[in-house]
């Protein structure tokens, strides 16, 4: 079994071309949830289907036979809660983690399904520039909350990490971490971020070349590339944030914002969650 | 029970409104946030709470309000709201919605409504209070301010049997408001009060009503045989005045309306729930010990010293101070807060 997760579209032709990977499959529509994972399950080891959905998450029509698979929904707004409520019990039940924009309404979404018990996650790309104190509230809420709650991810996974001393890329946690998973299009050619495969930046030009050197090379001049930010003298390299953020928010900035804050406030959080740790729920599903 | 404020907007102008002052000053935040309420229901569940109250202001005025219901009652809390039942035809149409298949338990309304001829409103008000007790009828007890020895409850049997709301009556005193000046009931006219609600027996029989006091009422103040009454009808008997403790939009806590100006504070100085209750509660013992209640007679009564009965509302005696002598009352305020604070409730 290979241990890199592959992330692909649901492509019947490309699916047989897989066989014992462990695959994430991607598509756009609730509806083909169970199809896309059976069709995963012939020939590899599903990880989870990602819906990227274009329903708010409010009016998905969510089903009973979605109860054995590992779901990432993607949401572009969470909608009123009202309709949430009617089909929670459902939620509750199912193997499922709910990403939301990092957007106002998708900040107060997340935290309300995940102080009802349900994963969440945060999705910061969809966005041009986060709404940092808002973040840090939901932060706090996430690593602090005096009542138990399910997980919201990135901070989850950043806060274990931090916790246990392990200096990794929290981007796993939102699918978008070269060193765990690899993004894949219908034609096979191998991208190392989704923004990339949607650009065309591709690694390999086909499956035969998953395995090579040259995508391992790739992936680990991806993985050192935050020395640059060192060598460039980047802003990202002096800020007190860096030993969470590692320079993920450095594109496209000239100039500081408030990220910086934002993660030097986090590790203030994570510091106190540490000594009292046990609010967390013990969810027992799929995490990124 | 704590009583969670979703906004400080009313509809309607009541000439007792006990909260109108509370309200008028109150404009920093008009509406609770989801953040709050989150923080809330983790506060209460922590505290050991499971039930609570949303009011307002009018808590159907908040754009979320339907929503807010569901999430608490998600949450696992029992929910009463007190609405004034005017609200706009899409609010309940939506609540209506919501609540279906939940079970009457989990939610239910205390609609305090007005006698339409002795405390006039609109026409459209009127209708839409109609409107409500039609469509959520089985989810409402209804609600009786009384602030005139006159007034009359006919039209409450009339709409409990039309619309079949519970068969329960919340009866409350409209209270005085410290350094203002609403209409409520006087110490010396709550007797009269009582005579009139008695003259309504025949009615709460037939229609077994069970008539619910809110606080303030004194004991002294009912005949043995009203009480007979009273205790048949309806089981149990309240005269005492406890904190109510609301919680403001901007999470301020006060022990109730009425004393919304005695020493509020942030609900971020308290650890729990049980210790918020715990400083209001000695506190109001502290305005007790210096006046007793809110008659001369209260100081050596039996009753009051077995706290079967807490001799008048807490409101009528800081009204009493505040009106006669200011400085008493920010003593006993400052004296607690010094003394008392951290040993009672063990907030630093």
């Amino acid at each position: 079994m290979h241990t890199t997760k592959l992330i692909c579209p649901n492509e019947p032709a490309l699916l047989d071309r897989l066989e014992k990977r462990n695959l994430c499959v991607r598509v756009s529509s609730p509806e083909a949830i169970v199809p896309a994972a059976n069709k995963a399950r012939e020939r590899n080891h599903l990880i989870c289907v990602i819906c990227d959905a274009e329903t708010s998450f409010d009016e998905m029509n969510v089903e009973e036979s979605w109860q054995d698979i590992p779901i990432a929904l993607i949401a572009p707004t969470f909608g009123k809660f009202r309709n949430v409520s009617r089909n929670l019990a459902l939620f509750k039940k199912l193997n499922l983690r709910v990403y939301l924009p990092c957007d106002e309404g998708g900040l107060v979404g997340a935290r309300l399904l995940a102080s009802l018990g349900i994963p969440t996650g945060i999705v910061f790309d969809k966005v041009p520039r986060p709404d940092w104190e808002a973040l840090a509230d939901l932060m706090t809420y996430a690593l602090l909350g005096m009542a138990a709650h399910a997980p919201i991810e990135p901070f989850q996974t950043m806060a274990d990490c931090c916790r246990q001393g392990r200096s990794e890329d929290w981007g796993r946690a939102i699918f978008d971490d070269p060193s765990s998973y690899l993004h894949i299009d219908a034609m096979g050619r191998t991208a190392l971020s989704r923004r990339e495969l949607i650009a065309g930046e591709f690694v390999a030009q086909d499956l035969s070349e998953l395995d090579t050197p040259v995508v391992a090379k790739a992936v680990a001049n991806r993985r050192d590339a935050w020395q640059k930010l060192f060598l460039d003298n980047h802003f990202c390299a002096r800020c007190g944030g860096w030993r969470l953020c590692r320079g993920r928010f450095a594109d496209g900035r000239d100039e500081p914002d408030d990220c910086g804050e934002f993660f030097q406030d986090m590790m203030d959080v994570i510091e106190q969650s540490c000594k009292n740790l046990g609010p967390q729920q013990p969810v027992e599903k799929w995490r990124p | 029970m704590a009583n969670i404020l979703l906004t400080n907007k009313c509809i309607r102008a009541c000439p007792y409104c006990f909260a109108g002052k509370e309200m008028a000053l109150s404009s920093r935040k008009d509406f609770i946030s989801w953040e709050n309420i989150v923080y809330l229901a983790d506060f209460l569940q922590a505290s050991g709470e499971k039930h609570l109250s949303l009011l307002g202001g009018e808590p159907a005025i908040h754009p979320q309000f339907v929503d807010i219901l569901l999430y608490l009652i998600d949450r696992g809390f029992g929910v009463t709201t007190f609405t004034s039942g005017v609200m706009s035809t899409t609010t309940r149409e939506e609540l209506e919605k919501g609540l279906a298949g939940l079970l009457p338990d989990k939610a239910h309304f205390v609609c305090n409504i007005n006698n339409p001829s002795q405390t006039p409103a609109p026409k459209s008000e009127n209708e839409q209070v109609h409107a409500f007790l039609s469509g959520l009828g089985a989810w409402t007890m209804p609600g009786f301010n009384i602030y005139r020895k006159d007034f009359d409850l006919e039209f409450i049997f009339d709409l409990i049997g039309r619309y079949g709301l519970k068969k329960r009556l919340r009866l409350g005193l409209a209270h005085p408001i410290p350094g203002s000046e609403n209409e409520f009931i006087r110490a010396e006219d709550i007797g009269a009060v009582i005579e009139r609600l008695y003259s309504y027996r025949d009615l709460f029989n037939q229609l077994h009503v069970r008539p619910n006091f809110d606080c303030g009422f004194p004991l002294c103040r009912v005949t043995d045989e009203q009480l007979g009454w009273l205790a048949r009808l309806s089981g149990r008997m309240n005269f005492i005045c406890n904190p109510a403790i609301d919680i403001t939009p901007d999470m301020q806590v006060y022990c109730c309306f009425p004393l919304a100006s005695l020493n509020k504070k942030s609900l971020f100085e308290f650890d729990s729930f049980k210790a918020i209750v715990a400083y209001y509660r000695n506190l109001q013992a502290c305005v007790r010990g210096e006046i007793g209640g809110i008659y001369e007679e209260c100081a050596t009564c039996v009753h009051r010293a077995q706290e079967m009965c807490a001799g008048g509302g807490a409101c009528q005696l800081v009204k009493r101070m505040a009106d006669e002598a200011p400085e008493t009352i920010l003593d006993i305020v400052d004296a607690y807060d010094k003394a008392y604070l951290p040993e009672r409730t063990g907030v630093a």
